[in-house]
């Protein structure tokens, strides 16, 4: 039957497929270039974004453990597993390990597929909840993460469109 | 919040929140500050913003005039009153008329305001519906993602140029 789910879940696929699009054919260099000291590149940004859903869903909304950790993605990139990409410096954007994008997008595909997941076992009674978030020690309403997530993670797919528009051009 | 609905609202307030954030205290030169001649100005990016969620929400979905027409704004604003920003070239980003970013946040909320009227009177039933944008058939579903999508994309932009001109922190 439908319900207000499906808007959520075709935005999560909107973003979700736009990504690809956006970095189709983007070289090794592309992915890593920062138009200022201070800014991310892509790289930085998508593997991000991949964190940021296996997050919310499995950990903060689920209370289990991460894919990150449970599937051993962060071996696989050779990253520790309390990396997860909030409040880095400049510095350690710079410095994020030039792993394979092709590997951070099969991990955000896990963690997209999950999240689906997450939000068709959620009714709306549930959306009423608080769940604690351990690493800001902070409380969330499940009803607000599921519009926090769409948000926050298409704002990131617009800074790589952008920041590709800036090497590309226009159409490029 | 105990509907999926208010998720979606939730996420529009949040973005609209936000980008009052992110504009705090910019300057015109940053406003209409370009990191290259073909990208986007922030000040065009809030026009176009607004624009988008008024065309959508009021505009395809409410059935409505948008908030642009009926409110008088592009004489308001002295913005061309059909242009919505799709397809505008670098040159009409550049060109686009010097305008105060609070007159386009009060356009900004009057949409806004509309909008949580005709969000606030869809129901189950409403899903599934079709609507025909640009020669293009499109669901409700599709449109209320997209529009939290297409928005917050814009949003991020703002926030990522802001960086690039103040800094981290800035």
């Amino acid at each position: 039957m439908a319900s207000f789910r499906d808007p959520i879940k075709s935005g999560l696929n909107e973003y979700h497929g736009k990504l690809k699009q956006t970095l189709d054919g983007l070289t090794a260099e592309e992915l890593l270039w920062q138009p200022s000291a201070e800014s991310n590149h892509i790289l930085w940004t998508v593997w991000h974004m991949a964190r940021v859903s296996d997050r919310w869903a499995n950990s903060t909304v689920l209370g289990n453990d991460e894919l990150w950790i449970r599937d051993g993605w962060a071996g696989r990139l050779g990253m520790p597993e309390e990396r997860y990409g909030r409040g880095e410096t400049p510095d350690q954007v710079r410095n994020f390990p030039s792993v394979d994008i092709d590997l951070i997008l099969d991990y955000f595909d896990a963690a997209h597929l999950s999240l689906l997941g997450m939000i068709d076992e959620l009714n709306e009674s549930d959306l009423d909840r608080d769940v604690y978030a351990s690493y800001r020690d902070e409380s969330f309403n499940i009803g607000w993460i599921l519009g926090h997530i769409l948000a926050e993670e298409s704002q990131h797919l617009g800074q790589v469109a952008y920041i590709r528009g800036m090497q590309r051009g226009f159409d490029g | 919040m105990s509907l999926f609905k208010d998720s979606i609202k939730s996420a529009m307030s949040e973005y609209l929140e936000d980008l009052k954030l992110k504009l705090d205290g910019l300057t015109e030169p940053e406003l209409r500050w370009q990191v290259g001649l073909e990208s986007n100005t922030i000040i065009w990016l809030v026009w176009h913003m607004a624009r988008v969620e008024d065309n959508w929400i009021n505009g395809v979905v409410g059935g409505n005039d948008t908030v642009w027409s009926s409110g008088g704004w592009s004489v308001k604003t002295g913005i061309d009153a059909e242009d919505n920003g799709y397809g505008d070239t670098p040159d009409d980003v550049r060109a686009l008329p010097a305008v105060a970013v609070a007159d386009l946040m009060d356009y900004f909320e009057a949409v806004r305001s509309s909008g949580l009227s005709v969000i606030d009177g869809l129901d189950d039933d409403d899903l599934g519906k079709e609507f025909v944008r640009r020669g293009r058939s499109v669901n409700l579903e599709w449109i209320l993602g997209h529009v939290v999508v297409e928005e917050s994309q814009h949003l991020g932009q703002i926030a990522y140029v802001r960086g690039m001109i103040r800094g981290l922190n800035g």
